[in-house]
């Protein structure tokens, strides 16, 4: 019985556990795409004004 | 589409081809392979570095497997075989470590690229240059463990599956190893690389071996030689397709 | 930074692609809940097991699952491999990549599996049965691949020698599977008096031959689930690099 349950959670850890890194390294992403596009808009706000 | 500077422009495999056939032909192929292997056989003979380092790795090996296993096993011919294959692969990296290091340190590398004929000459001048190295390193290894194990391997199909396998091994690890040259893990990355795809040649010759040694099951061994052969073969011609790719850019 | 920008224009546009990835995740959920329900409900216990050994052989149905996930990831990072050193279109070594990590976690969890279920089998955590042994070496194989491109910087580069590696990689396997048979037929079985060539021994009924089918359906739903959202990710993550590259 153990080494069933063993076989099953482990294989679920292993799918949650890459669900997890995929889903932080998103968070991740996301914000960085936001903070450069600001950085863009502001350049090409600074560039039209100039 | 989401892309970076995109690379030159590649020859397609007919302008390859038609390359060869403009710029020489097979003469000036062979006469090029001919050179690259003269240049580090000659090179080596010179600096004798990578035969020192491999043959003084094997010795170390097969002692200290002889030692490690002393006494464990009844009788120390059962893993001689092993013994003999893990050591030529440990003791080749060593080797192909250095095929194009040295070129990529010293910055001849564009000289070497520079020559109008197919980048494969160079292939296959490095290939010819770390078997002659490797097969030298093997010619040390079996009187080694003939006193070691107490285990003679001089048999000529033995011989003959220990040149199969090392032609094969070279062939994928001299590809490798123009990979490997240029990034920045180097020399831990390529035994990484190679070793799980050369576990059919492992298997081969530890067969082929332990048949010589125990001389039971004659009749599979041309079905392991055969696996040697077609290992060689398409690895060969595969790397022959592909080894232009290796320095694209340059 | 004016907190206008941030909130006027959303740093994620959703398309075609989101739907689509919507769709194919809670396909794959419900097939791995169908999986669940299967193997250990609808699937009928082997009848010449007993014991531990009787609950232990539930774990063949995630083994052969997972097994076939791998084998499908490794396809499809070969069809990637090929297809970008034709094309050189960087969206094809992606699905090589998420390919191969994704075929990586469903290796591992095949020779998990098989490791958990060989101890009450055979009684014995390993045994070098051919496709266990394959499934290890190309394991190997794909963790290697995924360090190679850690080590090398330039994406093109990466592309290139990954595709190389991963096709010499591909064509060692079948070599490899059929090595390691016929290693196995002249080498006497040195564990317990069991062939580990065998499928463990269990008489197959009906019922386990359709839950095996829903192992199939299931991971191979959950590969491509786990693959196409890990693909638009690292387009998004090129996408981000090429953005700071130009900022910077």
């Amino acid at each position: 019985m153990t080494f069933l349950a063993a076989a099953f959670i482990g294989v679920w850890v292993l799918v949650t556990g890459y669900l997890i890194f995929m889903s932080q390294r998103q968070r991740q992403l996301e914000q960085e795409m936001r903070t450069l596009e600001e950085l863009l808009a502001e350049r090409n706000k600074a560039g039209r004004r100039a | 589409m989401i892309e970076h500077a995109p690379p030159p422009s590649l020859p397609p495999l007919e302008t390859h081809r038609a390359q060869m056939q403009t710029e020489g032909g097979w003469g000036a192929y062979r006469a090029k392979v001919w050179a690259v292997m003269v240049k580090d056989l000659r090179a080596e003979l010179r600096a004798k570095e990578v035969f020192g380092l491999m043959a003084t790795f094997s010795v170390l090996a097969v002692v200290l497997f002889g030692l490690a296993f002393d006494l464990r096993v009844p009788n120390s011919a059962m893993i001689a075989p092993g013994v003999l294959w893990v050591v030529i692969l440990f003791a080749g990296v060593l080797g192909l470590n250095r095929t194009f290091g040295a070129e990529v340190d010293r910055g001849s590398l564009a000289a070497l690229l520079l020559a109008p004929v197919d980048r494969s000459a160079i292939y296959f001048g490095k290939l010819l240059a770390n078997l002659v190295f490797l097969l030298v390193t093997e010619a040390l290894i079996l009187p080694v463990m003939l006193v070691i194990f107490d285990v003679n391997l001089f048999h000529p199909t033995l011989l003959l599956g220990l040149l199969l396998g090392t032609i094969g091994y070279v062939a994928v690890g001299t590809l490798f190893a123009a990979m490997t040259a240029s990034i920045r893990t180097r020399e831990s990355m390529l035994p990484v690389l190679l070793l799980p795809v050369m576990v059919p040649v492992l298997m081969a010759g530890v067969r082929v071996s332990a048949i010589l040694i125990d001389g039971r099951g004659q009749n599979d061994l041309p079905r392991w030689l055969g696996m040697l052969v077609a290992y060689d073969a398409i690895f060969l011609i595969i790397a022959f397709l592909v080894f232009d790719l290796v320095w694209e850019e340059q | 930074m004016s907190t206008t920008t941030l909130s006027a224009r959303p740093a994620i546009r959703t398309g075609g692609w989101d739907v689509a990835q919507l769709v194919l995740n809670l396909l794959a959920l419900a097939g791995m809940v169908a999986l669940m329900w299967a193997a250990l409900i609808y699937a009928r216990p082997a009848s010449n097991l007993s014991g531990v050994e009787q609950a232990a052989q539930r774990i063949f149905y995630i083994h052969m699952g997972c097994n076939f996930g791998a084998l499908a990831a490794f396809l499809v990072s070969l069809v990637g491999s090929i297809v970008y050193l034709i094309t050189r279109e960087l969206d094809w070594d992606r699905v090589t990549q998420a390919s191969v990590e994704v075929g990586t976690l469903c290796g591992i969890g095949t020779t998990l599996t098989g490791a958990i279920w060989a101890k009450p089998t055979w009684n014995t955590y390993w045994t070098w049965d051919p496709r266990l042994t394959t499934v290890t070496i190309t394991l190997l194989i794909y963790v290697a691949y995924l360090l190679f491109r850690n080590g090398i910087d330039n994406r093109h580069t990466r592309a290139r020698f990954g595709s190389i590696y991963a096709l010499f990689a591909f064509l060692s396997i079948p070599m490899t599977y059929f090595s390691a048979r016929w290693f196995r037929t002249i080498h006497p079985v040195v564990f317990g008096g069991e062939n580990a060539e065998g499928q463990g021994g269990f008489a197959i009924g009906p019922s386990m031959g359709q839950t095996v089918f829903v192992a199939m359906i299931a991971f191979c739903l959950l590969f491509s689930a786990l693959m196409i959202a890990r693909w638009r990710q690292l387009r998004l993550q090129d996408r981000v690099e090429i953005l700071r590259e130009e900022l910077t």
